[in-house]
């Protein structure tokens, strides 16, 4: 399937007192349309930097983005100027984000924000634009879409604003959409909703998804690739199914640990704890000269410390930046 | 409209916002319908000079040194001198808001130009600027609403920037920028609608100083000499102060008023647009 999203090299910097940092190091990513594909990691790891890199919203000074390539259908995005930028922004790519509680203007009635949305890319009219809004917010499942359109956001609750913005950002139907933690305000019942509204119209629009969590569990449900990010490096990627089954990466295995199971038993879920990974996420202007997650690696050994493990393939197709599963492969 | 109806459930709980609504309401109606009650230029020497107010019944406020009638003067007064008000407020609002919105927007090198410029005026005595304006252009109304605006939009723009600066961070900016919006359509649809509570209590305050600003250029002889308002009757009551007082005091009470119903209309407004006491 030929990708129509594809990021290559990404290297983003901020200007920090002693210079630029690197914030993201040589992100390579692909997204083919109708595909969901997962970007996880800790708070820090260059996630959110890396997806506002791809739609260019970072502000510049003091972000830079510094190498790297991102083609949409071909096209370098990096290389146009910002009346294209903003042409492709909503249009072709779109985001949403993770508070829905301040996401939307609070003053503006939400249709009013939808056809804001709408009249910013297409030639119509009011009256057509509000229609159209009504006919998105139907979609996105709210009920009586027409009645909700004249309220303002403060009178919808966080899955409704949710929603409403899941519409704003369909409402020019992008083949990319980018989803920033867009579960991660909800409560789980709602969680729940959103993830299958998404899925329900990644099924309709037939859009590509790229989805950021630091939640495995939303990670299981929808995606079918996962990308594991540690201090700005891809660490490994995987098809979802292979990557729950068998991390190769110490840290992915670790993450995993650390995500709370169910267990048939209450005696014994009580018994088995969490295992938690030690440390924190190095700053990225102190990372180590090896791999970055060598100081809180178990498994670590010499070579770790000094040297740094690229993204090897390996030979069933996965990819990981560490020593021990490239010499065992 | 449910809006509009809270909004004035929680305009009325302050009583002295209700009084200077009452005030300002009574100085409108004044301005709007009084000329055309009232006949009669207010230049035109209509009786004897130095009438006492209640001494002549077709004269119920007397008249000033050259017999002309206060009543049609203070009539007349409050249209020039409300019309001057609002006119110089909307000016300074046009070059505030927008100096601001840019500033605070787009910062960088446009924020320290623009609010370079800002301080310039803001370091020169206000009502000193202004006589000095309304003296090189000719006194008229025009050259007054413009020097009025001219000293007050810096501080339009100052509280407009700020506003701008905190907005600007919110996320529903962001969201308007991932889906492609222009910066025009987020500056003046998205961002300045949630700024305009402080603008409206700040104008409805900047409506009374502009009205003051333009009593004492009259005062001092710089008002529009076509024009009788409420400042130029002061001005020609100053050289009787001592024998016949009621001819400054008049027009001196009128400016109170509207001043006065201004500043409470503004703190009424404060109250009931301000977020933070919605909820009380």
């Amino acid at each position: 399937m030929a990708a129509a999203l594809e990021v290559r090299n990404l290297r983003t910097q901020f200007l920090g007192p002693n210079g630029y940092i690197t914030v993201v190091d040589g992100v390579n990513l692909e997204l083919a349309q109708g595909e969901t594909l997962a970007i996880v990691g800790e708070s820090g790891s260059g996630k959110s930097v890396t997806a506002m890199s791809i739609l260019r919203v970072l502000p510049e000074p003091p972000a830079r983005i510094d190498a790297g390539q991102v083609l949409l259908d071909g096209r370098d995005l990096l290389t146009l100027d910002e009346d294209a930028m903003r042409a492709v922004r909503g249009h072709q790519i779109s985001m949403i984000f993770q508070e829905p509680m301040t996401s939307l203007n609070p003053v503006m009635t939400v249709g009013d924000q939808i056809v804001e949305a709408l009249c910013e890319h297409r030639d119509i009219s009011n009256k057509e634009a509000f229609e159209e809004a009504v006919a998105l917010l139907e979609r996105v499942r709210i009920p009586d879409a027409r009645r909700r359109a004249v309220e303002y956001p403060h009178r919808l609750s966080g899955g409704m604003r949710q929603r409403v913005m899941i519409a704003m950002a369909l409402a020019c139907r992008p083949q990319i959409l980018i989803a920033d933690e867009p579960t991660t305000a909800l409560d789980v019942t709602v969680q729940a909703q959103i993830l299958a509204l998404l899925a329900k119209l990644q099924s309709e629009f037939g859009m590509g998804i790229l989805l950021i969590t630091h939640n495995l569990g939303v990670v299981a449900r929808v995606a079918q690739r996962v990308i594991v990010m540690y201090a700005g490096r891809v660490v490994e990627e995987a098809p979802v199914g292979p990557l729950f089954k068998d991390p190769l990466h110490p840290y992915t295995e670790g993450l995993l640990g650390a995500t709370p199971r169910m267990h048939a038993d209450a005696e014994e879920g009580a018994r088995q704890r969490l295992v938690d990974i030690p440390g924190t996420v190095p700053l990225p202007d102190k990372l180590p000269a090896g791999c970055a997650f060598a100081p809180r690696c178990p498994k670590a050994f010499d070579r770790c410390v000094k040297e740094r493990p690229a993204l090897v393939t390996n030979r069933d197709g996965r990819k990981t930046a560490c020593f021990l599963t490239q010499e065992a492969s | 409209m449910e809006g509009l109806r809270d909004f004035w459930r929680r305009y009325r709980r302050k009583t002295s916002a209700v009084i200077g609504l009452a005030l300002l309401v009574l100085v409108l109606v004044v301005a709007l319908f009084g000329p055309l009650i009232v006949s009669g230029d207010p230049w035109d020497m209509a009786t004897m000079p130095f009438l006492w107010p209640g001494a002549d019944a077709a004269y119920p406020l007397g008249s000033d040194t050259l017999g002309r009638d206060i009543l049609t003067g203070i009539i007349h007064g409050s249209r020039v001198s409300l019309l001057i008000g609002f006119s110089a407020t909307v000016a300074a609002l046009g070059i505030g808001v927008t100096v601001g919105a840019l500033a605070g927007y787009f910062r960088g090198w446009i924020d320290d130009v623009l609010m370079r410029i800002t301080e310039i005026f803001q370091t020169v005595p206000t009502f000193l600027l202004a006589v000095v304006l309304v003296a090189i252009f000719k006194p008229s109304m025009l050259t007054i609403v413009l020097a009025i605006s001219a000293v007050t939009w810096p501080s339009i723009a100052r509280l407009v920037r700020a506003e701008f600066l905190s907005l600007r961070e919110r996320e529903f900016v962001q969201s308007c920028v991932v889906i492609g919006m222009g910066e025009t359509r987020i500056i003046f649809r998205q961002i300045l609608p949630n700024c305009l509570p402080p603008i409206i209590v700040m104008s409805s305050v900047m409506v009374a100083s502009a009205i003051l600003t333009e009593s004492g250029l009259s005062f001092l002889g710089l008002g529009d000499p076509n024009l009788m308002s409420w400042g130029t009757m002061i001005g020609i009551g100053r050289e009787a102060m001592r024998t016949a007082w009621y001819m400054s005091a008049i027009p001196g009470v009128a400016i109170l008023i509207t001043v006065l119903a201004l500043n409470l209309v503004g703190e009424g407004l404060n109250d009931a647009l301000n977020p933070r006491l919605k909820n009380r």
